[in-house]
């Protein structure tokens, strides 16, 4: 399989992209004490004032810098650890809640399963950024006299919500999937044949849906980072809003860590005057979704090919068809 | 023995409303629960309960202030907001019908590299897009002296630009599920019967197809309502219009009546669809 996707230059140039911005990040902190390059002023050798921040693009910094004169590309590269991150293990956490939900799920009675369903339905019609943002925002948002929990516990509370939002969408999705395969006639042969349900969950249904998951995953992979995007634009940034209560005006509400969507949602003001301020960010959320996509695109176009090349090499391939049992792994699935 | 039925029906729909009614009660007052980051149980059940009777009593509801009654105001914001969404799910059909009908008359050898395309731009965060949107239309303004559209609601109200923002993000999506579901349409037989019969390819299409695909794109209704209204929120802020979703976040009031006004009526839309959508009728036949 890697073989496969190593030599497709795609996947190459998104993995390559994604691990290098994470793993820049991580030695930034480590090394680097998550400094970031800063220029305040730009004098000559008499003092004069030549320029000061933010400095457009290809002028003192390659990307340009922020209002203070921080180096925004090194300011993305500190914050991808924190988006990156925290979308990936958000991502991680709702497959596996929600495979495990649906592992427990499946196989009940149909009334049950209906009304399961049934209590599950608001969380489908209301979208997910209004439910995260009003629960996170008691917690995320600074009260007068300073956060009252530490950093990490109100980082681990958002991921917490955060996953939990999706998981009844989520749970309804997978595990209809998995009805459909119950149907199929070889698990009622396996049935008779005296096997378990956990034999039968893995043994049968998880090789038929595997591919889905992982094709899930991606999707699940851009829809959190669409959440955090709009979370942190309506201020509300990952693990806090600094709000700076009687400062000077100047002085906005900040993301605590140089997450991306806070620098977005912070600076967004600036679209207009120093566009390169917002625009930077907002071309890395953009490169880091289409990375995902491709990586996700080039994943199913491995088991597309490996499907056909089994089918072809099993000889029935023509009678597969013709019976609908060569599908397309996943023309479009999943909740967006 | 029909009309039974159909009182059966209707009762249980009713639960159905009742069940997520409570649940969006329960989504309201879990703030309370959490406060502080620690757990407050029995306020937590008592939270539940004051709302329960206050939606029992239809009791006063109140704006952010806790003075002001929401009422008649927030209906105003929801049809707003309503206006808008209509507006948008219109554009975006136009949208993807006009791509999808382009690239099945004139492309039809580059389909794939185009369903290519249409995943990697379904992948963008609409908040990127609307952001890269509002500021080409700026910027057109600025070198050329042509005011494309409205870019914000100060006095006279930004319509176009929001309309076109909400739509253009889903419509990739309307449009890689409509080509999908033509091709499939295609591959069946009576086309190849309709194309022996010397039909032209642009008449099975309007006509055949169109009918034939029309019930499954209804089916995607929801997904393309649900990330529609999350983007409508984040039109409400960019664009400083005062819609429905802006209000909700200011306050648990108004979070609760607008998922309400959300909630039911699209609730309602998508069970009636399902009861007269094709594939039910055909169950029953």
């Amino acid at each position: 399989m890697l073989m496969f996707l190593l030599k497709r230059k795609r996947f190459l140039i998104s993995a390559l992209f994604l691990i290098s911005l994470f793993v820049g990040s991580i030695f930034n902190t480590v090394l680097n004490d998550g400094e970031i390059r800063q220029t305040m002023i730009q004098t000559d050798e008499q003092g004069k004032i030549l320029d000061k921040p933010p400095y457009p693009p290809f002028s003192v910094y390659l990307l340009g810098s922020d209002i203070y004169g921080y180096d925004l590309g090194h300011k993305m590269v500190e914050g991808a650890k924190w988006t990156i991150g925290v979308v990936l293990v958000v991502t991680f956490f709702r497959m596996l809640l929600s495979l495990i939900f649906s592992f427990c799920v499946y196989s009940l009675p149909s009334p049950i399963y209906k009304s399961m369903k049934m209590i599950f339905e608001p969380f489908s019609v209301v979208p997910q950024t209004i439910i995260a943002y009003f629960i996170l925002y008691s917690v995320l948002w600074m009260p007068i006299d300073g956060f009252a929990n530490p950093f990490w516990q109100r980082a681990l509370f958002e991921t917490l919500i955060l996953v939990m939002i999706a998981i009844p969408n989520l749970t309804i999705h997978i595990s209809e999937e998995i009805r459909m395969v119950v149907k199929e006639e070889f698990i009622e042969a396996s049935k008779v044949l005296g096997s378990g349900k956990t034999h039968i969950f893995f043994k049968h249904i998880v090789p038929h849906v595997y591919e889905k998951w992982i094709l899930l995953f991606g999707q699940q992979f851009i829809q959190a980072l669409q959440l955090l995007a709009h979370l942190g634009f309506m201020l509300l940034f990952f693990g806090g809003t600094y709000v700076p209560y009687g400062a000077p005006k100047e002085e906005a509400p900040h993301s605590v860590s140089y997450e991306w969507s806070g620098v977005i949602g912070g600076d967004v003001s600036y679209l207009y005057s120093y566009s390169w301020v917002v625009l930077v960010p907002i071309g890395f959320f953009i490169l880091t979704a289409i990375s995902v996509a491709l990586i996700n695109d080039s994943v199913k176009a491995y088991f597309q090919t490996r499907n056909a090349i089994q089918f072809k090499s099993n000889g029935f391939r023509e009678q597969a068809i013709s019976e609908g049992m060569y599908r397309d792994p996943s023309p479009f699935s999943g909740p967006k | 023995m029909k009309m039974q039925r159909f009182v059966q029906k209707l009762l249980a729909l009713l639960l159905q409303c009742v069940v997520g009614v409570e649940i969006l009660i329960f989504v309201t007052v879990l703030p309370v629960l959490f406060n502080h980051l620690s757990f407050h149980f029995s306020d937590f059940l008592q939270a539940i309960y004051h709302l329960n009777v206050k939606v029992a009593t239809f009791g006063d509801f109140f704006t952010e202030d806790q003075k002001n009654s929401l009422f008649p105001v927030i209906f105003i914001k929801y049809w707003d907001s309503m206006k808008m969404l209509i507006l948008g799910v219109l554009a975006a059909m136009v949208i993807a019908f006009a791509i999808s009908y382009l690239a099945l008359l004139f492309f039809k050898d580059r389909l794939k590299q185009l369903k290519n395309l249409l995943e990697i731009a379904e992948s963008i965060p609409d908040l990127m897009l609307i952001l890269l949107l509002q500021l080409f239309v700026i910027v057109v303004y600025k070198q050329t002296g042509i005011k494309l559209a409205q870019v914000v609601t100060v006095r006279e109200e930004a319509i176009l630009l929001p309309v076109i923002c909400l739509s253009v993000p889903i419509s990739f999506y309307i449009t890689k599920v409509m080509i999908h579901y033509i091709e499939e349409e295609l591959e069946k037989p009576y086309i190849l019967l309709a194309k022996a019969k010397g039909l032209p390819f642009a008449y099975i299409l309007n006509i055949h197809v169109l009918r034939n695909i029309a019930d499954s794109m209804f089916g995607t209704s929801k997904t393309i309502l649900w990330s529609m209204l999350s983007t409508l929120l984040v039109i409400d802020y960019l664009f400083n219009m005062n819609g429905l979703l802006r209000i909700m976040l200011t306050a648990a009031d108004p979070f609760f009546i607008g998922c309400i006004l959300i909630f039911i009526p699209f609730f309602l839309m998508f069970r009636i669809f399902e009861w007269i959508s094709f594939s039910s009728r055909k169950e029953i036949q």
